[in-house]
């Protein structure tokens, strides 16, 4: 087959077929990314004392739920509460177990939802999104006048600490809604089974441990996987036996803070943990889900969790199990906090993105949700308190009503700060791969403590890395 | 005809290329722009910075981990997946005796077709949870209990298969193997099936052993195609962020030894977010982009070769 010459008319008619094609191309690149600023929020309507935030009610609210440990119909139920008070506002609840892939995006192209529940392992870096200005300040929510009296500001209406835990320096930037406990859960049929108790020191919980082995338990069990669990045992440790003067040196980032005494106990003890063989066999490769259930078989005896246990592992707990709490032992016998001093706190925390487009919508949702009938409903679903006083009616769960008797009689409530202001640097970089390779035996405390430690110093050093201090 | 030629053909080509411009050519551009940036992927501002990221990059401790790594994957996975393929191509095909003449391969050849290649059929989220059950690593997973009911291993040591950094990559490339041997064992029966017998049995009738025929007749003549599997295979295992991101915790961040490039600028893109983060594991993915089409295109130059006709 011969080339035919190009002849003039070919040539431009190819070169109009291509100028055709280049078009679209070229409308292409505005659909870049990064498209350019949001849009400016929309102001809303007046702002009086039944609607704080100026809501307008008949706009369209944009949330997105984590739907978790605390299951899928918490959300329908704040819906419903929502609908029932604003019959014309749309709106819109997005359920996902995978917050940051499903909201990242949105933040990046300067649409975020008008409220995000931040929570589960995929969860976005709050500390991040506070430093670049991304998260609304919630105080106005905290001024505004309560749902249910509009005499009491909402501030009030909540449990003690709520608000702290989601301050950075004097602005709220998280509302946490679930009030958890956090310790220790075992089954109490079991124990009293065996004329066992919980322990509260080091030699009681080695005692009960061998007792344990003895009966073919393993008397402690953990999930590899997700080395956030250990490293919560660890801190609790920390601040058992130290008390809040040791934890408000790390939190200050004060000079070899990680090399204190207590510190060093903690992590001795987690090695102790796994020399004298106290760990289920093969924790190191389970996940939480299967570590848990591994729990509910009686193949381990003693499990560190939160108050969503219940709920998350409700389809397949055995109808006898008395799922009950304790507060942590002391990895000592003379600790400096009492016994029953334990981590109740504000958890699951709900944000409002500073450019969502209805930010008065986000947060007339976290009013509502705050009210009684909304908390209340989110109870009944999920067995876990929320952080509205007086929501939690009658308790049939031997987890709750536990926790709550715990809770209630803590001598004093644990708190750490500095784990959540700088997340990413001392948590993913140093803390959690370092006890992981420690629980799987492939460290050492000295390790442990060092890398910590070091990367500890080099936020203190950073100088584009806010800095928070607390006095107590 | 001939006139009306190119506007049919564009006519067709048209909106599929405009889907693929749109969905795989302009991210991969933009990805270019970007890994010059220090977009953090939380607000829509960034600012140019030139090759910075591409510097950290040369200086990145955990991302040259798991450049070897998918070193490691690269050299390994084609030789073995090609390896098996082409023995059990040739056992299905052509392996078989017995007082029948003729070229067929071994007894119930067509059982083990179907076997072979139903690994490549199944979805990777159900290879993920056979796998991770299988490997599970207490009393509970299935190598485990076998192992432990047989004596090999203790009750209270079970292996830790995949969460183990020291057997990670071998499972990973074990996995890799069962998934994609079947594929590539259809592929070589094809090409051997366009082989003529009459070769085949020249070869018999001369004598050949197995093996002789399989190394002096069938090898050479099916070059071409190993060599193309030869390259698609290493682009597999450059990749591998299915498997690593499935089977092992934390999607592969957790040890050094279970990291892959991919998975590294998943991590690094999607993980806990530092300022100017994204922009830098736009670097990393392109230079893994950069890095796959030059061994591509490195490896069909070396292993190009006059065609046999035959």
């Amino acid at each position: 087959m011969s080339v035919r010459p190009m002849s003039r008319r070919r040539l431009l008619g190819r070169a109009a077929a291509a100028g055709v094609l280049a078009t679209p191309a070229a409308s292409l690149l505005a659909a870049c990314a990064s498209s350019g600023g949001g849009d400016d929020t929309n102001d809303g309507g007046e702002q009086t004392a039944d609607n704080p935030f100026g809501f307008d009610a008949t706009s369209q609210v944009d949330a997105v739920f984590f739907t978790g440990g605390f299951g899928e119909e918490y959300p329908d139920a704040i819906k419903a509460a929502f609908d029932k008070l604003y019959p014309e506002a749309q709106l819109g609840v997005q359920k996902t177990e995978t917050i940051a892939t499903v909201v990242q995006p949105r933040f990046a192209g300067g649409t975020p939802p008008d409220m995000v529940n931040n929570s589960g392992e995929d969860e976005m870096d709050l500390a991040g999104l506070v430093n670049d200005g991304a998260a609304l300040d919630l105080t106005p929510l905290l001024d505004a006048p309560s749902l249910d009296d509009p005499n009491i500001p909402v501030r009030d209406t909540l449990q003690p600490g709520t608000a702290e835990a989601g301050m950075f320096g004097d602005k709220l930037y998280a509302l946490n809604y679930s009030y958890s406990t956090y310790g220790i859960w075992y089954d109490a049929k079991l124990f009293r089974d065996h004329g066992w108790t919980p322990p509260t020191t080091w030699d009681e919980f080695l005692a009960l441990a061998a007792e344990m082995q003895s009966a073919d338990i393993a008397p402690f069990i953990h999930t590899g996987v997700h080395p956030w669990y250990i490293h919560n045992v660890f801190m609790e440790w920390i601040y058992r036996e130290g008390g809040l003067p040791t934890i408000m040196a790390i939190d200050n980032l004060e000079p070899d803070a990680w090399r204190s005494d207590p510190v060093m106990l903690a992590a001795e003890r987690l090695q102790e943990l796994v020399d004298r063989g106290l760990v289920y066999p093969g924790a190191e490769g389970l996940d939480h889900t299967q570590s848990q259930q591994v729990w509910l078989d009686h193949g381990a005896g003693l499990i560190w969790n939160g108050s969503w246990l219940e709920n998350e592992m409700r389809d397949t707990t055995p109808p006898d199990f008395e799922m009950t709490f304790a507060p942590p032992w002391a990895p000592s016998n003379n600790p400096a906090t009492a016994p029953g001093t334990m981590r109740v706190g504000a958890g699951e925390p709900f944000l409002v993105p500073a450019d969502a487009a209805n930010t008065a919508g986000g947060l007339e949702l976290l009013r509502v949700m705050l009210s009684k009938e909304a908390a209340g409903a989110f109870t009944d679903l999920t067995t876990s308190m929320t952080v509205v006083v007086g929501s939690a009616a009658g308790a049939d769960s031997t987890a709750l009503s536990s926790a709550m008797e715990a809770a209630s009689a803590t001598p004093e409530v644990m708190d750490w700060k500095a784990l959540g202001w700088y997340g990413a640097n001392l948590m993913d970089d140093a803390l959690l791969p370092e006890i992981t390779e420690l629980m799987a035996g492939r460290s050492n405390p000295e390790q442990l403590v060092d890398r910590i430690q070091e990367a500890a110093d080099q936020v203190a050093e950073d100088d584009s890395i806010e800095k928070f201090t607390r006095d107590a | 005809m001939r006139r009306g030629r190119y506007p049919f053909i564009i006519s067709f080509l048209a909106l599929p290329l405009l889907v693929y411009g749109l969905f795989v050519f302009s991210p991969y551009l933009q990805t270019i722009g970007y890994s010059f940036t220090d977009w953090g992927a939380r607000t829509p501002d960034f600012e140019f910075i030139g090759i910075d990221n591409y510097r950290r990059l040369a200086a990145d401790d955990s991302f040259r981990g798991a450049f070897a790594n998918s070193l490691f994957f690269f050299i390994t996975l084609p030789i073995v997946t090609i390896a098996l393929a082409l023995f059990f191509a040739f056992m299905v095909n052509v392996g078989g005796r017995g007082n029948r003449a003729g070229v067929r391969g071994v007894v119930g050849s067509s059982v083990y077709k179907v076997i072979f290649f139903f690994p490549f059929v199944l979805s990777i989220a159900i290879v993920a949870v056979v796998w991770r059950n299988l490997f599970r690593t207490d009393s509970g997973g299935l190598a485990n209990s076998f192992l432990m009911t047989v004596g090999a291993v203790d009750r209270d040591h079970p292996l830790l298969f995949l969460a183990d950094p020291g057997t990670v990559k071998w499972l990973l490339l074990a996995v890799a193997v069962w998934s994609g041997t079947g594929f590539f064992m259809v592929l070589f029966s094809a090409a051997m099936a366009s082989i003529p017998r009459d070769l085949f049995e020249a070869a018999m009738l001369d004598g050949a052993k197995r093996g002789q025929q399989f190394f002096r007749v069938t090898l050479p003549l099916l070059r071409d195609t190993v060599s193309v599997a030869w390259v698609y295979l290493g682009i597999l295992a450059l990749d591998m962020f299915a498997l690593v991101y499935a089977l092992t915790s934390d999607h592969g961040g957790a040890h050094e030894a279970s990291r892959v490039m991919a998975t590294e600028v998943v991590a690094t893109g999607f993980g806990s977010f530092r300022p100017g983060q994204f922009g830098y594991a736009c670097a990393m993915g392109v230079t893994l982009a950069t890095f796959t089409l030059g061994l591509a295109i490195v490896q069909l130059r070396v292993l190009r070769r006059e065609r046999i006709e035959y």
